[in-house]
């Protein structure tokens, strides 16, 4: 049992280890677009975060995918409408205000207007709501998770003090995966 | 080992062992068949209990690699496997074919998965080498592909032979130990009746019925055989005691009867002798005075004498002859009593004799109406080597008693020397000859005929 207990231990730095990012490699899969390859992503995202049970009105309650703003990765989020996560189906919705974006389960800001953002952002911030998005320094202004590219490879980071703060729960796996993860302030 | 005696026919100190050894041996041997197919079976339970719940761990933290396609991420879950020696290689299948991740980095998995090893499950038949662990990666009801790993079963191996060894080194120990001590108890059984083996051999050769075994305190039955073998020998000392003093004085009456008999022979002996000196003396003595009176009558004849004398005197020859004759006959028979008989060896004119002897009684026969008629068969010697007297004394006398008892019809002698013409109970060989008297008188009664044996 010792040595389960030290596999068990090395299988965790393992994953901490992920977080220093290896050249990106497709193996033999026939390659994503790049906008394709982040809808994957968000899809994910989605399957990686639990939502409190008052996020949803009933079981079988559709998840709202909304995207902010008008561009390629928008477009591509589109094919995510109809996916299955978690026996919720994944509906796709555009949104232009921060009402609006009150009825979302997830939301990706698509356009650059920062601005905008922060103004979106602090309206459901105490909501859970899954924001994500693409532009620099998304998770430095409030947003939870933000996709980057490094070293040629798409990644990502994660806000989690925001991600606690709207009571979202983030996969340890999602975690382990991110290139950058900020800790709550409060610990 | 083809002369080998039969089990049941060898000493019973080595039957004992060998029944002690194959038993022991059987079950011990049964024990280890046991002990070591457990080991097998406890080894590769534990291999494979150790080797579902790392494949679990890899499984669950390798999903979330696969979502985001992160093949750097599954390889440093994949290097957790560094640390178990057992685990030669592990691959990630994606559903498409393709290969996300490999331990070692630079493992070559086309062959590894190419290899033919039994694959997931170890049964105790399952004897290999190496087996290869495949395990679907499942994350929320969707399959991602799969975990492979080439399992290297030489140490969990090198643990079982380890444990049979053990096992057989325990078990050949106890195995001697064992056989040491059945050895020693086995004694304990075998020597009283080993001992009686001795006794019985020992009597059986020197007839020593005095000897007894000695009874210590062991098995009952073999209480029983000793106590039952020595009342047995005090039973047969008894009888040959009894035996040998029935026997002094059956020896000592023999002895007395004998004695006694012999005397008793001795004195019949003497007497016979007696009689038959008396009897010889006696016609000796008589046939000299007969002798004076036959010839003195003789001479009286013939003297002038008138018919009344010549009448007495002739009476008197007669009368004397007979007695003389009567003499003779009793001289014979006093001399054949005495073993004195000499017979004379002379020559035999077999013919003349027989008519000689028909004719002396012919004139009674014909006085009786009987016919009588003598034989001499065709071959016959004209002249035998033997007693004369003799022979006509027997073939008179035969005739004489033969027209004596024949009322009528005839009465026949022949003599022959072929077997055919004999009577039925002779059979006669070369140089063998039949004097045959036959009459038609009613014969010899059974009982005489008896003595004439």
């Amino acid at each position: 049992m010792h040595s389960r207990r030290r596999l068990l231990r090395s299988v965790l730095a393992a994953g901490s280890a992920a977080l220093l990012g290896l050249p990106l490699a497709y193996g033999q899969q026939a390659p994503l677009s790049d906008q394709q390859l982040r809808a994957a992503f968000v899809l994910n995202f989605i399957r990686y975060t639990e939502w409190p049970e008052r996020a949803f009105a009933a079981p079988d309650t559709p998840l709202m995918l909304c995207v902010l703003g008008n561009d390629p990765t928008g477009v591509a989020l589109g094919g995510l409408a109809g996916k299955t996560v978690k026996g919720r189906t994944i509906q796709v919705r555009t949104v232009n205000t921060a009402d609006e974006a009150r009825n979302c389960h997830a939301l990706f800001f698509a356009d650059a207007d920062a601005r905008r953002h922060v103004s979106i952002l602090r309206a459901v911030q105490t909501l859970p709501v899954l924001t994500i998005s693409d532009s620099d320094s998304f998770i430095d202004i409030g947003g939870m998770i933000g996709l980057l590219y490094l070293d040629s490879r798409l990644q990502f980071e994660v806000n989690l003090a925001v991600v606690q703060h709207s009571q979202l729960k983030s996969s340890s796996q999602l975690l382990r995966l991110a290139r950058n993860v900020i800790e709550s302030k409060a610990r | 080992m083809s002369a080998q005696p039969d089990f049941a026919s060898r000493p019973l100190k080595n039957q004992l062992r060998a029944i002690v050894a194959i038993t022991t041996g059987f079950g011990l041997l049964l024990t280890m068949l046991y002990f070591a197919l457990s080991s097998v079976v406890r080894e590769q339970g534990s291999m494979m209990r150790q080797l579902d719940s790392i494949a679990e761990i890899i499984v669950s933290n390798s999903a979330a690699a696969i979502r985001f396609n992160d093949n750097a991420a599954a390889n440093v879950v994949l290097a957790a496997l560094g640390n178990r020696n057992e685990i030669r290689a592990a691959w990630i299948t994606l559903q498409d074919g393709s290969v996300l991740a490999t331990y070692p980095a630079d493992a070559d998995i086309k062959s590894l998965s190419l290899a033919e090893v039994p694959g997931n499950r170890l049964s105790i038949l399952t004897v290999s080498r190496e087996m290869r662990l495949n395990q679907p990666i499942v994350h929320e009801g969707e399959t991602l592909g799969s975990l492979n790993m080439t399992v290297d079963l030489r140490d969990m191996w090198r643990h079982i032979l380890e444990d049979a060894l053990l096992g057989l080194l325990t078990t050949a120990i106890v195995f001697a130990f064992a056989l040491r001590l059945a050895n020693r108890l086995q004694r304990r059984i075998s020597e009283p009746l080993l001992e009686l083996a001795n006794a019985t051999r020992q009597i059986a050769e020197d007839g020593r019925y005095d000897l007894r075994v000695e009874a210590k305190p062991q098995a009952a039955e073999t209480s029983t055989l000793i106590n039952g073998f020595n009342r047995m020998l005090e039973e047969i000392a008894a009888r040959d005691r009894e035996l040998q003093l029935s026997r002094d004085v059956l020896e000592q009456q023999v002895d007395v009867r004998t004695g006694e008999l012999r005397i008793a022979k001795e004195q019949a002996e003497a007497a016979n002798r007696a009689k038959s000196q008396f009897l010889a003396n006696m016609s000796h003595e008589i046939r000299t005075p007969m002798n004076g009176v036959i010839g003195m009558t003789d001479l009286l004849l013939e003297t002038p004498l008138n018919r009344e004398q010549r009448h007495f005197a002739d009476t008197v020859r007669l009368s004397a002859n007979s007695l003389l004759h009567l003499i003779n006959e009793i001289l014979d028979f006093s001399k054949i009593e005495a073993g004195k008989l000499v017979l004379e060896e002379s020559p035999i004119h077999i013919g003349p004799l027989l008519e000689e002897v028909i004719l002396g009684q012919a004139g009674r026969a014909q006085a009786k109406n009987v016919e009588i008629a003598g034989h001499v068969s065709a071959g016959m010697p004209e002249i035998l080597l033997g007693d004369p007297h003799r022979i006509r004394q027997m073939v008179g006398n035969l005739v004489n008693n033969a027209v004596k008892f024949t009322a009528e019809g005839e009465v026949t002698v022949y003599v022959t020397q072929r077997s055919e013409e004999a009577p039925a109970e002779l059979t006669l060989g070369a140089n063998e000859y039949a004097i045959v008297v036959c009459d038609s008188g009613p014969g010899i009664p059974a009982a005489a005929k008896e003595q004439l044996r």
